[in-house]
């Protein structure tokens, strides 16, 4: 049996408070994720699912416990390592886009092969590929704030699937569109997920959004509350 | 190619923001422009002095006749001939003076067709020329049988020359001095402004012995007014003057405890002495420009500082995305130094054409050197990198999920 794309085990994240004393986010977390899946992350506000997203994203880094991705400790690596890590096996989309507004569509996309080093030509073309594939070739030379939010939210996905990383990790993507064009994201979400075998880690609040994901993980207080397929979970729910 | 891109990364930020990049610049450009501009006028003044240092000869000690005393009051320098022809032979002799030349200088018109001139005309020796350096630009200066035989030949200044023909060739031309003939033999090279001023060029010379017993008829005979001498070398010119001295003195049957009746006075060291002048004074116009360049790089890390602030977000997005510390660093380094080097470009353009302005408007005397330039671009790139390091460290330390977070 392959090892898992995610081992989490004995994940705790918590904060320094005043002098001494320390606030636990996240406690004890155990789960693993397969590389093909397409998993939600659902919690409430406060939950701690945005925190234990940062960490599996190698932006944050655990306070104990064990996180292994792609088979390597990340608890080994140092800032660098982790910088290379998240430019080649993780792809991220974000609620606020976080395009760089000032460049272009194409040097957007552009950016994760820059800093993997891939030469200017190679990056146009590559750019130029996957914005046709998430339907924005005729915006090429546009600036972010040129595009409307969902126009915006597929060339951060673009910008993800640069280096064909096996990971995509997307927090609340869809928390500043409105329905019809959030039903277009999760539609390209599912479509990559099918299509080219790309694990999906999607964190949410709405369950609406947590439906188009196979597997759901409720996070609760910091603690996982419920594992298991979204339809069972969420059908139970709203039953 | 991983530079390169950065590079462009550099660049491109920079021209997102046109005017800031601009009016950092703007520091640069004055610092280096000032310092350009102040060590063209600094070395133009060095020059100036070394031009008149040369001009003068090298290693030169002037022995002036002792001063005489008339009922109590002291006449000065050079009123009592005391020195003699001999007394200038015997210097000769000694092993430290490589060249000595008798002087007998005298006021006295110099007449050409319908042009006259007066001038100072130095009755003195062939070794005259030796001792000062100085060459004719045509003809050929006077030999020592012409001393002997009291010839009437004549060498001119350049003034001289200008002022009785022009651009004529004065050479074979026959001029009258009192009433004599004399044959023009040579002009000499022009030697401009002596340190004090004076027109070096506005001279004649004669045989010695012409100008003692023809021209200004000595009331002493073998009387002269001062001797100039050569020391072989500047090292040897402290012993020199202590056996100039010495033999002065014996010769003179001066006893120990007298006063001397001569005067020696070291040429070179006056000269050193305002060579110094101006090298302090050219270094403290480098010091004050200086100034400027660090308050221009002042300003880099400034609006460094601001930018790195202001990008905060940009930069947790290129580090979420893969960017490592080090493409962050080099990618702020970069933009200082490219702000650095081309504000200091700029400025050295500038500050040539200050100097030019000085040299051509202001009348003074510039000389910008490539090892200025040099200077000045070196300084700005030490600048550019270590103004430039501080912010770029400070992005480049940012954890990312906090730099995302920033609003």
């Amino acid at each position: 049996m392959p090892s898992p794309l995610i081992e989490v085990v004995d994940l705790v994240k918590s904060y320094p408070v005043g002098d001494s004393g320390t606030l636990e986010i996240l406690h004890r977390l155990n789960f693993t994720i397969d590389a093909g899946e397409f998993v939600a992350i659902m919690g409430p506000s406060g939950s701690g699912k945005s925190t234990l997203m940062n960490i599996l994203g190698c932006l944050d880094i655990p306070s104990g416990g064990r996180y292994v991705l792609n088979g390597t400790d990340t608890a080994r690596l140092d800032p660098d390592q982790l910088a290379a890590l998240r430019n080649r096996t993780i792809g991220f989309v974000f609620q606020g886009f976080n395009l760089l507004p000032r460049k272009t569509v194409e040097d957007n996309v552009a950016l994760p092969l820059l800093y993997a080093g891939v030469s200017r030509e190679e990056r146009e073309a590559r750019a130029l590929e996957l914005l046709r594939q998430v339907g924005l070739g005729h915006r090429v030379g546009h600036k972010p704030p040129q595009l409307s939010g969902g126009q915006q939210q597929r060339v951060a996905i673009a910008r993800a699937l640069a280096n064909s990383p096996p990971l995509i990790l997307a927090d609340e993507p869809t928390g500043n569109l409105d329905t019809h064009t959030s039903e277009d994201i999760m539609a390209l979400f599912e479509r990559l997920n099918r299509d080219q075998g790309l694990t999906i880690v999607l964190v949410t609040h709405e369950p609406d959004v947590a439906r188009h994901a196979q597997r759901l993980i409720h996070v609760v207080d910091g603690h996982i509350a419920e594992d298991g397929p979204t339809k069972t979970i969420l059908g139970r729910a709203h039953a | 190619m991983m530079f390169g891109s950065l590079l462009e990364e550099a660049l491109q930020a920079m021209g997102a923001n046109r005017l800031r990049s601009a009016l950092t610049m703007l520091g640069m450009i004055i610092g280096v422009g000032a310092v350009v501009l102040m060590m063209a006028i600094g070395q133009g003044a060095q020059a100036m002095v070394s031009e008149a240092i040369a001009s003068m000869g090298s290693n030169l000690f002037i022995i002036l006749s002792g001063s005489s005393t008339s009922g109590g009051v002291r006449m000065g320098g050079g009123t009592v001939p005391t020195l003699t022809a001999t007394d200038a032979h015997a210097i000769g002799e000694l092993p430290e003076i490589a060249a000595v030349a008798p002087s007998y200088p005298n006021n006295a018109q110099v007449i050409f067709g319908s042009n006259n001139w007066t001038t100072a005309i130095m009755g003195t020796t062939p070794e005259y020329f030796e001792v000062r350096d100085w060459h004719p630009v045509s003809g050929t200066v006077f030999t020592d049988s012409d001393v002997r035989s009291a010839a009437r030949v004549i060498v001119l200044g350049q003034t001289v020359v200008r002022n009785l023909f022009g651009s004529e060739d004065p050479v074979g031309k026959t001029v009258r001095v009192k009433n004599s003939p004399f044959v023009v033999i040579g002009a000499l090279e022009p030697k401009g402004q002596s340190l004090d001023g004076r027109d070096q060029d506005d001279t004649a010379m004669v045989p010695l012995t012409t100008a003692q017993r023809q021209l200004f008829g000595n009331p002493f005979p073998g009387m002269i007014r001062f001797i100039m001498a050569k020391a072989r070398s500047r090292e040897m010119m402290p012993r020199a003057e202590q056996s100039l001295i010495e033999l002065l003195r014996a010769r003179h049957r001066i006893r120990p405890g007298q006063e001397d009746d001569f005067t020696v006075r070291n040429l070179t060291a006056l000269a050193q002495t305002a060579a110094g002048t101006t090298r302090t004074l050219s270094v403290m116009l480098g010091a004050i420009a200086s100034v400027s360049l660090l308050v221009g790089g002042i300003g880099i890390m400034n609006i460094m500082l601001v930018s790195v602030t202001e990008r905060t977000r940009e930069i947790g997005i290129r580090l979420a995305i893969g960017a490592r510390r080090q493409d962050v660093l080099l990618q702020f380094l970069l933009e200082a130094l490219i702000i650095s080097l081309v504000g200091s470009l700029i400025g050295a353009a500038i500050g040539f054409v200050g100097a030019w302005l000085a040299a051509v408007v202001g009348g003074m005397t510039v000389v910008v050197t490539l090892s200025s330039i040099l200077l000045a671009f070196t300084v700005a790139a030490a600048v550019g990198i270590f103004f430039g390091f501080y912010p770029a460290r400070k992005a480049a330390e940012l954890r990312p999920i906090e730099a995302l977070r920033y609003q």
